[in-house]
């Protein structure tokens, strides 16, 4: 098998030189300056990886990775930058759609995990590089979305408006949260990010960890970058929407997340591009949280089990 | 016209009481003349020996027709007598034969017969008035025709006896008025405006007594008129006998009544005014007093007090003043106290609005230092990241040099042995050469020293980066030093880097400029602060713009830093108000609107003077002129 082809964008030609001969022992690497220069090579060569600067000339790093999502959606994509700034960890989740955000100066085992984990998502995915356009399924029964906040009218607002499509649940609690996901298999959970007085990430974090297909949607008040870098990092989110909610960027948000779904469902693998990290079970400390999160092991553990007894 | 209340109500008093003395002399003055008159008229009718005589139309032609036959007979019997005169005759002497002869003729006789009826009925209704004045009627009235003829006919009975007493009767012809007198006056003299119609006619034509009063203007006299029908033994009206009366001295009378009338009426209009004054000073006299009092207050006497007790409105009024007076007495006492809490709560007020605003500036400070605090991180954090990875790398090549070099001393040790096979002496050098030609393989020297070299870079740009912060350290504190302009210049541009360096080529111009004396934390602060602007304004309009810093030394005392952009430009309703507290066009949340009032603040308190130009979608321009 031939070596994993990876990409490095930045603008300050040390951080390319310093990363390329870090890593030009086990991967094929490639680094260059300017973005241009980079989609121009993602159009004729495909890439497994591209790690990309956010502050750049010209193009601001989201929305690379979010035209090279366009131009090879088998890539992963990689934001690595010096300063986290709100706008570019957002952008980093609802355009670029970006598997990791690493920041600078940035340890030197993470990045070698991360790079390995991405290259190897990648090759697995490889094979479906033909499959590109994958027709939607036709949908029978509409799948599941389950709304967890405490203020009702953003489930109103979505129940209203995808009535007969979708099956819409609301959750005003964590434990309400819990009995839906047990019943129903929950392809979208649109969520608060604060429950109960406690944020959510390890949660969301752990549901991705055990069910990588449910799609998440994060509403939430608080503009903490470092709370939306775990997001993107430990909970692979699929959007994350600044409350207070602007309806037709939801309902937008909720629609490329049912396609999104359906793609998962037809291709499981590609489910594999929101890998997220285990959690380290000793960082949780809130109590709510860390129950809930022991019920979801549970729960999602014995369905893996019966999976794994029928296969 | 200005006039005092008092002299209004005295107008209005003299204008009433004119008015109703006025209506009550003219009521008395026509009631009297009224009385007067009647009574006159009355007095006519009885005065029986007083008028004129109208003959019916018949009688008035017999008369006529007669009268010219005597004249003409008359006339021949003069000539003729003339001539048949005898010696010692005179004419006088004829006349009676001629009446003689027509006095027996039947026309005559009829004549004389209703004259006679006449007398005779205007005997019991005229009665000589008044006796002494009347002309003695001839006594025998059948004895002499011609004198009735002519003492009846012709010539008035009376001739008017004076222009006073002027009652005047005598008996004539209806045309008397036609007929002159002997001195050439109409007959009747003053009479002459006295209509028959009035009354004789009427008084013929029914058979009543008719009287009128006619005033004779040019003469201020009134005529009394009466006609008093005159009955044959038929009973049938055969003449009108006319009484006029002059009333002039009546009239007179009443115009002396009319005098008295107007003295009485100036008498009273005078006491009226004199009165009146009187009465409306003392109905005035509350409002002055009020108008004093209140005069008083103005002037400051607040001790004034308005006693009226009058128990009128005018009472209350003034009770009501002193009430008013009292409590701008009392607010007067207690403003002191008032201004001195107001101005308390003022000051208040005043310190906490300082408090706040000085927070808000200090939000804005730290705004403006969390911006710089990001573009920092991130210019420091490149470099790092390459330095650490780098150094990571260098320690692993400087491992691979070890094993090297372990490997070269085993080489030199098996060497150096003597004992060493040739087995073992390959082995050593094939190990030594199987590590160098992978050292070689992965260009580890050339690679190892760019590693060292880039490292070495970004340790330069770090230490810079440093040094330009230290300026900024001192961001509160004001120190006064000796600067180069240029200095904080370049390192505002080197702390606003980040910012810039994707957004706008920076251009500069840099004249020969003096040191000047300034705090250099808060020259950068401005210079930082005018750049993010710039380029926040580039960035809205293009990928990449320009910004031009020119500096130039005007003249011995001041130098010039000018900042040109090629952003949106501010429009110009936005430029007056530029450097306002809080003037922001920003969306809520991003920025106070105190940068450039902090700039300003700024530059004020280095005695220089900055000043922005703009057009829209070509650029802005600001000045900053300081002091050297």
């Amino acid at each position: 098998m031939s070596k994993p082809k990876v990409l490095f964008i930045d603008d300050e030609e040390r951080i390319v030189r310093s990363l390329t001969m870090q890593f030009r022992a086990s991967y094929k690497v490639k680094g260059v300056t300017d973005p241009t220069e980079a989609l121009k090579l993602i159009s004729n060569d495909h890439y497994h990886v591209v790690v990309s600067d956010q502050r750049m000339p010209n193009m601001q790093g989201t929305e690379l990775l979010k035209q090279v999502r366009n131009i090879s959606p088998l890539s992963l994509g990689i934001l690595l930058t010096g300063y986290a700034d709100l706008p570019a960890v957002i952008g980093a989740i609802n355009e670029g759609e970006i598997f990791r955000y690493l920041t600078k100066p940035w340890d030197t085992d993470e990045i070698n995990r991360v790079l390995e984990k991405a290259t190897n998502i990648a090759l697995q995915m490889e094979p479906f590089r033909t499959l590109e356009t994958i027709p939607a399924a036709n949908q029978i029964i509409g799948p599941h979305i389950m709304v967890v906040d405490e203020d009702p009218a953003i489930h109103e607002a979505i129940a209203s408006q995808f009535e007969g499509k979708y099956i819409v649940h609301w959750a005003p609690n964590l434990d309400t949260a819990f009995n839906i996901l047990n019943t129903n298999d929950i392809a979208l959970a649109i969520t608060d990010l604060m429950l109960e007085g406690e944020e959510i990430t390890p949660i969301l974090g752990t549901l991705k960890q055990y069910n990588p297909n449910i799609l998440t949607i994060v509403l939430t008040k608080l503009k903490d970058s470092n709370i939306i870098i775990n997001l993107i990092n430990q909970a692979q989110v699929f959007r994350y929407l600044p409350k207070p909610i602007h309806p037709a960027l939801l309902n937008k948000s909720v629609i490329a997340a049912t396609e999104r779904y359906t793609q998962l469902c037809n291709v499981p693998i590609f489910a594999k591009r929101h890998e997220v990290e285990k959690l380290a079970e000793e960082t949780i400390t809130p109590k709510k949280t860390s129950g809930f999160l022991q019920l979801l092991r549970t729960r999602f553990a014995k369905a893996n089990n019966t999976i794994a007894t029928a296969a | 016209m200005r006039l005092s209340f008092k002299y209004k109500l005295s107008l209005v008093f003299v204008l009433v009481t004119l008015l109703v003395a006025g209506t009550g002399v003219y009521l008395l003055y026509a009631q009297t003349y009224e009385l007067v008159l009647t009574q006159l008229g009355n007095r006519l009718r009885d005065i029986g020996s007083t008028g004129t005589l109208v003959f019916g139309p018949k009688e008035r032609t017999q008369i006529v027709n007669l009268t010219k036959q005597i004249q003409q007979d008359a006339l021949v019997l003069t000539e003729a007598a003339l001539a048949a005169i005898p010696e010692g005759e005179t004419l006088s002497s004829l006349a009676p034969k001629v009446a003689a002869r027509y006095m027996a003729g039947a026309d005559f006789q009829n004549l004389v017969q209703k004259l006679r009826s006449i007398k005779r009925a205007t005997r019991s209704k005229i009665r000589p008035f008044p006796q002494d004045h009347l002309p003695q009627v001839p006594k025998d009235i059948n004895a002499d025709p011609f004198r009735i003829l002519y003492t009846y006919l012709v010539i008035p009975l009376i001739t008017p006896t004076g222009p006073h007493q002027s009652l005047s009767i005598f008996l004539a012809d209806s045309d008397y008025e036609k007929q002159p007198d002997e001195e050439g006056n109409p007959i009747g003299g003053i009479y002459r405006e006295v209509k028959t119609g009035a009354v004789l006619v009427p008084a013929l034509q029914t058979g009543h007594t008719k009287i009128a009063h006619t005033f004779i203007t040019d003469k201020w006299a009134t005529v009394l008129t009466a006609g008093v029908p005159i009955q044959d033994a038929d009973g049938k009206t055969i003449a009108v006998l006319g009484i006029d009366l002059d009333v002039l001295s009546e009239a007179n009378r009443l115009r002396r009544l009319k005098w008295l009338a107007f003295g009485i009426v100036s008498g009273i209009s005078i006491l009226a005014l004199i009165l009146s004054y009187f009465a409306a000073q003392r109905l005035s006299w509350p409002i002055q007093s009020l108008k004093q009092g209140a005069e008083r207050v103005r002037a400051g006497d607040l001790n004034t007090q308005v006693v009226l007790q009058t128990g009128d409105e005018f009472d209350v009024l003034a009770q009501t003043f002193n009430a008013m007076v009292r409590q701008i007495q009392e607010h007067t006492e207690n403003l002191e106290q008032k201004v001195a809490d107001r101005t308390q709560e003022l000051s208040q007020a005043l310190h906490k609005l300082k408090a706040s605003q000085t927070q808000l500036v200090q939000s804005e400070k730290m705004a403006m230092l969390g911006q710089m605090v990001a573009g920092l991180a991130h210019e420091i954090n490149t470099p790092l990241g390459y330095m650490k990875n780098n150094i990571i790398m260098t320690r692993s090549i400087i491992e691979q040099f070890d094993q090297l070099t372990v490997a070269s001393s085993k080489l030199e040790q098996v060497f150096k042995q003597e004992t060493a096979s040739v087995e073992q002496q390959n082995d050593a050098l094939n190990n030594l050469s199987c590590m160098t030609a992978e050292i070689i393989e992965q260009e580890l020297p050339d690679a190892t020293a760019q590693l060292l070299e880039d490292i070495l870079y970004g340790i330069t740009q770090v230490s810079e980066l440093v040094l330009s912060l230290r300026t900024f350290a001192q961001l509160d504190q004001a120190l006064i030093q000796a600067v180069d302009v240029h200095d904080c210049i370049d390192s505002a541009l080197r702390i606003g880097h980040h910012r810039l360096k994707h957004v706008v080529e920076v251009r500069k111009n840099y004249g020969d400029l003096p040191t000047i004396e300034c705090s250099p934390a808060r020259i950068n602060q401005v210079i930082l602060n005018l750049l993010h602007n710039a380029a926040d304004a580039i960035s809205t309009v293009r990928e990449k713009g320009e910004i031009v810093i020119t500096t130039t030394n005007v003249d011995a005392d001041t130098i010039q830093i000018k900042i040109q952009d090629n952003g949106k430009g501010i429009d110009t309703k936005h430029l007056d108000k530029i450097f306002e507290p809080f003037y922001t066009t920003k969306p809520a949340g991003e920025g106070a609107g105190l940068g450039l009032a902090i700039c300003s603040q700024i530059i004020e308190q280095h005695k220089g003077n900055i000043q922005v130009e703009s057009t829209i979608g070509w650029g802005t321009t600001v000045t900053i002129t300081l002091p050297t």
